[in-house]
């Protein structure tokens, strides 16, 4: 503190001259704040500090500089234990700037690192109320007089000093994080009302001349306090915050003259298109008003709240125009952004309340309030905004927020359609669209801007179930011409030559389009025109598509998945589509297409929901449609032998074939019920062999390109398409179970196994799980041995992923029917010893799986009587080496796979109890000596209950063990 | 919540659980102090709160039937059975959404001192 006061007298001498010492000045006030911490920390202890205000004693040295001169330890002693009166310590700060300045940013340090400081020492109560008595106190007297000498100043017109002001907001910011961090922890309040008050009358100076100088840096203060603990200030002083922003007090009647500051400050920035300033209001505003939503919604919604209507009503009013800035959102304002949260919560709370509370004429006021909120909403997220944000050349991060400002939106309007329900919002909405006449650019962006609220809440309703919604479409007959109109125009606008800017529209305007019509496929099925309009434009669209740049592909995309789902909506009306469809996919297919593989694939998908309901005239004909596609496939397939990709996608073709023939749902149509047995007999005996052609091409295939793993994929996806449906479910792909075998057999002697394997293992799981009843033993020892312990044998032991594949085929046989394991050869001469070993992997893939494994071992519902004998005396006679096996290797495997362990350790626990308490106690001891955390260890298991229980015990064991801390 | 003010609870995740085997690695091999690898975490509860709220724009919109939902101790929890997760991504146009059976969320207070 000496060295201090003397460094501060030369600095205060020549600020400019000694810069320099400010440094050390700083390091200086920091290191006697740590040294007032240590002093005052503790419960007191038996030496009682004398030393309680660092600033004082601060104040006390450097107006007397003959003490560090004399260096008297009494005197010393004495000064820091006296205080120092208001009157002194004020003229003290006003003698001058400077010294001003540094007793402002030695209150600062201390604070500043006292808020470092309390997270990591307990017993610092006591210096929070040393702090509270004392310093805080100071500290309050030198902020809140500086703060009315800035208002003083302002008001007369005088200079205050260079780096005053800033040094007071960083001073009053400390000590607002302080006061946050003392609330929080329960160490009594520290009030700073008196501060607040004078900021909020910094935030209102304003006059012509000389702006607004403070208001900015108010805002941002109270932006931060809003944002974490709004509690902070009192009613008093949210009320007149509210007063200012808003101009209403809800608590009060009538309003006020405080919202002229207000307007004056937003028009000031608006002028000034100082943004960025405009958003910090917006968040600061509603951050406010968050805090009163609940309030605001009872007092405008329920009879209990005492309110003046025309109060409140004002109060909505002004909510309303600041929802309504008259800026582009995200661009240039902010308000509207943040308001979305705002209303949501309001319109959350509205719906939440109970019905009794409510006023009589709440429901209009509620439907008339949240009507004005959409029609506000529509004009703000049109894409005329997003358009401007391009032609700003704002960065991309601009857009992306206009996104999500979008998104936001559609949750608002989600949450206000349980107010204003189909009558007032759906309904509205789709005569608004119908009712467009599109003649210009800004209709269409009206239209997109309605048709995107829409099609989120025409996506939550079942709109075959929905007669009235489909009636207004009905009685809207304008609203498909111009959903349609959205997508042409915007096919004529995705070319490059018409800029990114029509790029970037026409995406989102198809995204929209498509969207909405695969929304309301229901609809579109129950009128032929619809569906016929629907398709024409989708298909005359999708020819615009060559893939020639990633807008092109986009738009390929959504539109394949537009007609994708329309398809498989209206498999049923398109049948008569059926020759076109073939055609078009035949023509797709062609190599010299320019369609993308994604497209391909889609539309084959199509085609077969179309194939799948084409069934009144028989099994026959339906059969000669697959074999078409089929035909097609194979042709491609043998002309395009060295085009992998193409090969590849036409496989997955076949794939998607096979998932669209799969009925969605049990068939109610009594013309196909009748015919059930002779479609499930045709596809039995296979007359026109597709199975066999399909096998061929596969084999042909796979002879190319057996070693690719993508090809072993598509390969496996179609033999086991069928393998998840009912026996007696027709299709085409019902391949027999030596089929099945024979393929998986001739695949696993030709892949690659470390990337075609998985794929194979994958279908001979689902093989195994679907024949499971017709399989023995004997039939797992032949997969045992072909799969895993033949060829591959190596590559399955020396590779992790493999390995865990190999256990997890054994789990699941295990989940399904462990008879099958249990009884196989070589259960007891591969299984049971090699996953023994395999327990002390270091591959947390292998430790999940084998510990799994053994788990199910154990305790196994699926057992029957017979293997429930088997396997008890194989655990008893397993035991001990189990036990070894597994606690040597928890005792050696990584923290964060201890779990694992801890699970199977819990399961032999259980099971065993008798034996697992002998086996661990004679166990443990060899691992290492700690007969403490052993005994522990075995009593905590047998005790627990849960899992967490159980991790927890092991984990305790694990780090006395290992002499590890806790650490998590 | 740890000594520094920040939540410890991204411990456990990959990267907090691989981070704290890296320390006893560390610690077992006699190269460190537990008590830097405390610090070392500290700072880590840190960094992950700063990031995950300064630096990451992804959103999630989920839609179930809440089964579960209580608050004690400052922390919600919520379990959502049959729900739909879907991931924005604006750019993934053919969509990402998973759907789980049970969903839990565990929310904590951001607005805690220190951040």
């Amino acid at each position: 503190m000496l060295h201090l006061s003397r460094l501060t007298s030369i600095f205060v001498g020549d600020p400019a001259q000694n810069r320099s010492v400010l440094v050390v000045i700083k390091k200086l006030m920091s290191n006697a704040a740590q040294v007032f911490f240590r002093l005052n920390s503790g419960d007191g202890g038996s030496t009682p500090t004398t030393w309680k205000n660092p600033l004082e004693t601060f104040v006390l040295l450097v107006s007397q500089p003959d003490v560090y001169s004399s260096a008297s330890d009494d005197l010393f002693t004495h000064m820091l234990a006296q205080g120092v009166p208001y009157d002194d310590l004020i003229h003290f700060i006003s003698s001058s700037d400077t010294l001003n300045i540094l007793l402002l940013l030695f209150s600062e340090v201390i604070i500043e690192d006292l808020l470092k400081y309390q997270t990591s020492k307990l017993g610092a109560s006591n210096l929070h109320n040393v702090v509270r008595e004392t310093l805080y106190i100071s500290s309050m007297s030198i902020i809140n007089f500086n703060l009315q000498k800035l208002v003083a100043a302002f008001q007369s017109r005088t200079n205050t000093g260079p780096n005053v002001a800033e040094n007071i907001f960083r001073c009053v910011n400390i000590w607002i994080n302080y006061a946050i961090m003392v609330r929080t922890r329960s160490q009594g309040q520290i009030d700073l009302s008196e501060t607040f008050e004078n900021l909020i009358q910094l935030l209102c100076l304003y006059d012509s001349d000389q702006g607004f100088p403070y208001s900015e840096t108010v805002v941002s203060i109270l932006a931060e306090i809003f944002a974490n603990d709004p509690t902070m200030l009192s009613f008093e002083l949210r009320a007149s915050i509210e007063e200012i922003f808003l101009g209403v007090r809800r608590g009060s009647g009538g309003t006020s003259g405080g919202h002229t500051w207000m307007l004056h400050f937003m028009n000031h920035l608006v002028v000034n298109q100082s943004f960025e300033e405009l958003k910090e209001l917006a968040l600061c505003v509603v951050d406010f008003l968050q805090v009163s939503n609940l309030d605001v919604c009872n007092k405008l919604f329920t009879q209990s709240a005492n309110t003046d209507s025309v109060n409140m009503d004002q109060y909505i009013k002004v909510l309303l125009q600041m929802t309504n800035f008259t800026l582009a959102p995200v661009l240039e304002e902010f308000f509207s952004v943040r308001m979305v949260d705002f209303w949501l919560d309001l319109c959350d709370g509205y719906n939440n309340l109970v019905r009794e509370t409510l006023k009589p004429n709440t429901p209009i006021i509620a439907s008339d309030l949240f009507g004005q909120v959409v029609q506000i909403y529509l004009p703000k997220v049109s894409l005329i905004n997003k358009q401007r944000i391009i032609q700003e050349g704002e960065e991309e991060s601009l857009l992306h927020e206009f996104d999500d400002f979008r998104g936001a939106v559609l949750d608002l309007m989600e949450s206000m359609w349980s107010v204003l329900g189909n009558e007032k919002l759906t309904d509205i909405l789709i005569g608004s669209v119908a009712q467009v006449s599109p003649k210009s650019a800004e209709d269409l962006f009206q239209i997109e801007a309605m048709c995107f609220c829409l099609n989120k809440l025409l996506s939550d309703m079942t709109l075959s179930e929905s007669p009235g919604i489909c009636a207004t479409f009905g009685a809207n007959e304008n609203f498909l011409p111009n959903v349609l109109l959205l997508i042409q125009t915007s096919c004529q606008q995705k070319s490059p030559a018409n800029g990114k800017e029509a790029q970037i529209l026409s995406c989102d305007f198809v995204k929209t389009g498509s969207s909405i019509l695969a929304t309301v496929a229901d609809y579109l099925k129950q009128n032929d025109k619809n569906l016929r309009d629907c398709m024409d434009v989708l298909f005359s669209s999708l020819e615009t598509c060559s893939n020639a740049d990633q807008v092109d592909t986009k738009f390929e995309l959504l539109l394949t998945k537009c007609i994708t789902s329309i398809c498989e909506t209206s498999r049923s009306e398109l049948t008569s589509y059926l020759p076109t469809f073939t055609k078009i996919q035949h023509a797709m297919l062609q190599k010299s297409s320019k369609v993308s593989d994604f497209s391909k694939q889609g539309f084959t998908r199509c085609l077969g929901y179309i194939i799948q309901t084409y069934t009144s005239d028989g099994p026959e004909s339906q059969a000669q449609y697959i074999l078409q596609v089929i035909d097609t496939i194979k042709t491609e397939v043998t002309n395009s032998q060295e085009d992998r990709t193409q090969v590849l996608c036409l496989l997955n073709c076949l794939s998607e074939l096979g998932s669209a023939l799969i009925q969605p749902e049990e068939p109610e149509d009594p013309a196909y019920l009748a015919q059930l047995a002779q479609f499930q007999d045709f596809w039995q005996n296979d007359p026109l062999r597709l199975r066999v052609v399909i096998l061929d091409l596969l084999e042909s295939v796979l002879a190319q390109h057996g070693r690719d793993s993508e090809f072993v994929e598509a390969a496996c996806l179609i033999m086991g398409k069928k393998l998840t449906l009912p026996d007696d479910e027709p299709h085409f792909l019902s391949f027999s179970m030596q089929e099945l075998m024979e393929f998986l057999l001739r695949r696993c002697a030709t892949c690659e196994p470390l990337t075609g394997l998985p794929y194979i293992i994958y279908l001979l799981e689902k093989v195994v799980n679907h024949h499971r009843a017709s399989l023995t033993p004997q039939d797992f020892d032949f997969m045992l041995t072909k799969f895993f312990l033949g060829q591959h044998r190596d590559a399955v032991a020396s590779d992790p992923d493999l390995t865990q594949n190999m256990i997890s085929f054994v789990n699941s046989v295990m989940d399904t029917r462990p008879g099958l394991a249990v009884h196989c050869d070589h259960w007891a001469t591969f299984v049971l010893p090699e996953f023994m070993r395999y327990l002390s992997s270091k591959e947390r893939f292998t430790i999940s799986a084998v510990t799994k494994f053994w788990t199910k071992v154990i305790n196994n519902k699926k057992y029957s009587r017979h293997d429930e004998i088997t396997i008890r005396e194989q655990v008893l006679a397993l035991g001990p080496q189990l036990t070894l096996q597994t606690t040597g290797a928890l005792l050696s495997s990584q923290r964060s796979d201890l779990s694992y362990y801890s699970d199977l350790l819990r399961v032999l626990i259980a099971r065993y109890p008798l034996q697992s308490k002998q086996w661990l106690s004679h166990t443990l001891p060899q691992l290492c000596e700690n007969h403490r955390a052993h005994q522990l260890l075995v009593e905590k298991l047998f005790v627990t209950r849960g899992s967490r229980a159980a991790a927890d015990a092991v984990l305790e064991w694990w780090l006395s063990c290992n002499g590890l801390p806790r650490l998590t | 919540m740890s000594a520094s003010g920040y939540y410890e609870l991204y411990r456990r995740s990959t990267v907090g659980a691989t981070l704290v085997d890296a320390l006893d690695t560390l610690i077992s091999d006699g190269r460190i102090e537990a008590s830097l690898a405390m610090r070392v975490l500290d700072t880590f509860d840190r960094v992950v709160a700063e990031t995950l709220k300064d630096k990451t724009q992804s959103k999630l919109t989920f839609k179930g039937h809440l089964d579960t939902y209580r608050f004690c101790d400052d922390v919600w929890t919520f379990i959502i059975k049959d729900c739909n997760v879907k991931l924005d991504q604006t750019e993934d146009i053919q969509g990402n959404t998973v759907v789980v059976d049970k969903l839990r969320i565990v929310a904590c207070n951001s607005k805690k001192t220190g951040e």
